[in-house]
């Protein structure tokens, strides 16, 4: 390997959320960022724009626009116009403005759930109608296997008496790291076109792949489901460049394109300058050598987690995520046989003092999960998870 | 020269510092630490004796992010906000960005030989703030770069707390001061107007940081602050991290001896302007800000076709902001940003006056 992602980062000295939010002698496994260093050619380029030192006002640039276009032929064979193209702080305010293009209060929007906390926090901001289609959860030995309910997912629609604007989907799914497949994405763009439903496709973390599986863009699919969705990526995870905040929406609908080109100017959303330069050094390709070896690299740790699980918590059941650096993994059975005497979130930090995520934040009912953030060096994943079993001790 | 940032490199040691994240490597999520709202309120006390509770700041975008939200929150009732014009144009955009409708208390102005300068209207911000839920007021004000007296500020304070509004005092230009003038934040003169007051500020343009978007609220008032947070949150506010480094080193003071002489180069840069307008651009009349890099260039007399703004863009090749876009009977009025090197000036200024002939 021409990277050294073993090479352990102190983070407690900077601002860093994962690192300070818990007390020092906490191993933070939690919020989704990776210890690793953000890859050297986008670290170059925000040197470059530092020697120049004028900080001043900065937009999207047509060549920005030309080098997402172009990653999405390259990726995907997805041919994006780059006009198409619009950044924004992150796919949080994304979707926050394309709800804002499309519903008004009390409208309903369709999520799979779990779901990544944020998405529950659209409803609050707009006042919408949460409308959950669960996904379903089978469990063969120690995995969980998410599959994708047809039948309860089109029962979402329109229910809790609320009529269904908007699907936001999450895909790969975070916190299931599932991937969803070229006839799921078909049957649920389907029903959204026949329910003239917008799409919103979250596809934040569609780089950060394990295996074989292959990432498809739900807008990629045809022209029709294209005019019908917006899809929001960002550099952000693969990259590690989350503090930077700059993400893209990409609107092949013009009409769309220019609601939420408005609504953007009306919530006064500004995408630093430094997220700029890093979002295109990123996309351009320079880094995808690194990119390879970090998929690797993530795909052994996770790896490790899962067979360390298999050995060391005979009786909890996990994800294997395909996408991602997140595992989902339940501990009910703990709860059950009194060998965790609160839900594993609090257990952990109390007892391991690990902090994981806090499977309530994901949903209804997931309070005995919790999600574990593996990007990290081995050395610390193996100790978070060395830790937790102690305390279970 | 029109945009509001400088053409110079930003304060170098806000610089050392971006470095120093980037050369540490990881640029993970970071929220805005509890020294930063410390260091922000250590300088209100220092710089204005004016004692902050860090409590009380909230993070922003950027400042017409913060009075945008605060329209949302103030103007939900029907109610309106109230201008003073000529003012910066995000200020008029706010009505169509928030719904709320727009009242104007136009400044007045008088002239003395080139010179101008602006009044209070207090008739008019008496009428003004009968139908506004928020009074946004520019100080130091945007594009004329005057900063408002006391007894300005007291009057205007009185009129609003009388009536209910609130003001929403955007200082983003408070530490560009220019010659000998001091500033006084609204929110210090008495806490009866503290409670009354949202002040914003920023790094953004006294150290050249706009580009990083990041700026902050400090709201006494516990209720309108929860409010502005929630809005703020629901809107998604992500503030980027070289953004909140930037503001830390610069409220700490770390580059208080460059900003000096910055000071003294736009102060020298306003001289030579004010000097050179007078001697070779007759019959153009202008402000002489006590703060800020902008000045406000009346050019109604020269009857310039079809605007200032269009003659000077097509004829002398410079770029100037349009006073028409900073509220309706500006539009032979352009503003002059000179925030650049002296030799760009010079050489902005020659082509107008070759222009002019």
């Amino acid at each position: 390997m021409a990277y050294n992602f073993d090479q352990i980062i102190e983070r407690r000295h900077t601002n860093s959320l994962k690192w300070t939010q818990y007390p020092a002698d906490v191993l933070p496994l939690w919020v989704a960022d990776m210890d690793f260093l953000t890859p050297e050619p986008i670290r170059n380029a925000l040197h470059t724009a530092l020697d120049h030192g004028v900080l001043g006002y900065e937009f999207l640039q047509r060549q920005t626009q030309q080098v997402v276009a172009a990653r999405m032929e390259r990726l995907y064979g997805w041919q994006v116009d780059p006009d198409w193209v619009f950044a924004t702080t992150g796919v949080v305010s994304g979707f926050n403005i394309a709800a804002r293009t499309t519903c008004k209060p009390g409208d309903g929007v369709v999520i799979h759930t779990p779901a990544y906390n944020m998405f529950y926090s659209l409803y609050k901001n707009l006042e919408l109608t949460q409308q959950s289609a669960p996904l379903s959860l089978i469990n063969e030995h120690n995995v969980i296997h998410p599959q994708l309910d047809m039948d309860g997912f089109a029962k979402a629609f329109h229910s809790n008496h609320a009529t269904t604007h908007m699907f936001l989907l999450c895909h790969p799914h975070n916190p299931l790291g599932r991937i969803f497949t070229y006839e799921e994405l078909h049957g649920m763009a389907e029903l959204c076109l026949q329910k003239d439903v917008l799409i919103i496709s979250d596809e934040i973390h569609s780089e950060l792949l394990l295996d074989d599986a292959k990432h498809i863009p739900l807008s990629a699919l045809s022209p029709e489901i294209a005019d019908k969705s917006i899809t929001l990526i960002a550099p952000s995870k693969t990259f590690n460049t989350a503090g930077l905040f700059c993400a893209f929406a990409i609107i092949p609908n013009a009409e769309l394109r220019e609601r939420y080109k408005q609504v953007n100017e009306e919530i006064t959303g500004h995408v630093s300058s430094m997220g700029l330069i890093a979002a295109e050094a990123a996309f351009s390709g320079v880094c995808d050598d690194w990119l390879a070896e970090l998929r690797l690299y993530l795909k052994d740790n996770r790896d490790f987690a899962v067979e360390y699980l298999t050995e060391n918590f005979p009786d909890t059941k996990f994800t294997i995520p395909q996408a991602t650096y997140l595992q989902w993994i339940d501990f009910s059975e703990y709860i059950k046989s009194g060998a965790m005497d609160k839900p594993p979130y609090e257990f952990f930090l109390e007892k391991a003092k690990v902090a994981l995520s806090n499977g309530r934040i994901f949903g209804e009912g997931c309070e005995n999960y919790v999600r574990l953030n593996f990007a990290a060096p081995r050395k610390l994943v193996a100790e978070g998870l060395e830790r937790m079993r102690r305390a279970l001790e | 020269m029109w945009l509001a940032d400088m053409d110079f490199p930003a304060a170098p040691q806000i610089i050392t510092t971006l470095r120093k994240q980037v050369e540490h490597g990881v640029l993970g999520y970071e929220l805005p630490s509890r020294l930063l709202f410390e260091l922000i309120a250590a300088r209100m006390k220092r710089l204005y004796g004016w004692e902050v509770d860090p409590e009380h700041i909230v993070y922003t975008a950027g400042v017409s992010n913060g009075y945008n939200i605060a329209a949302r929150i103030l103007c939900s009732s029907g109610k309106g906000y109230l201008i003073q014009t000529p003012v910066y144009n995000e200020f008029l955009d706010t009505e169509h960005k928030t719904g709320a409708r727009q009242y104007v208390a136009r400044l007045a102005q008088k002239a003395e030989g080139y010179r101008i300068r602006y009044e209070v209207d207090f008739d008019a911000l008496k009428v003004g703030v009968k139908k506004s839920g928020m009074f946004l007021l520019c100080h130091p004000h945007n594009p004329v770069g005057q900063i408002y007296s006391r007894a300005d500020l007291e009057c205007m304070a009185e009129i609003c707390i009388k009536n209910k509004v609130t003001i929403v005092s955007d200082e983003i230009h408070s530490e560009l001061l220019l010659g000998g003038a001091n500033f006084t934040p609204l929110a210090s003169l008495s806490p009866e107007i503290e409670k009354h007051t949202i002040t914003l500020i920023s790094a953004s343009k006294a150290f050249n940081v706009p580009g990083l978007a990041c700026a902050f609220a400090i709201i006494p008032n516990a209720k309108l602050r929860k409010q502005f947070s929630e809005i703020g949150y629901g809107m998604s506010i992500e503030i980027s991290t070289p953004g909140l480094n930037s503001a830390r080193i610069a409220y700490a003071g770390k580059a208080d001896a460059w900003l000096r002489d910055l000071r003294r180069y736009l102060t020298a840069n306003r001289d030579f302007i004010i000097e050179y307008v007078e001697k070779y651009l007759p019959g153009v009349r202008m402000t002489k800000p006590d703060a800020t890099y902008l000045i406000w260039l009346d050019c109604a007399e020269l009857r310039l076709k079809p605007s200032p703004y269009e003659f000077f863009l097509k004829q002398a090749k410079v770029a100037l902001g349009d006073g028409g876009k900073f509220g309706k009977g500006n539009e032979q009025f352009v503003r002059l940003n000179f925030g650049a090197t002296r030799r760009v000036l010079v050489d902005g200024l020659a082509r107008m006056r070759k222009a002019l002939r």
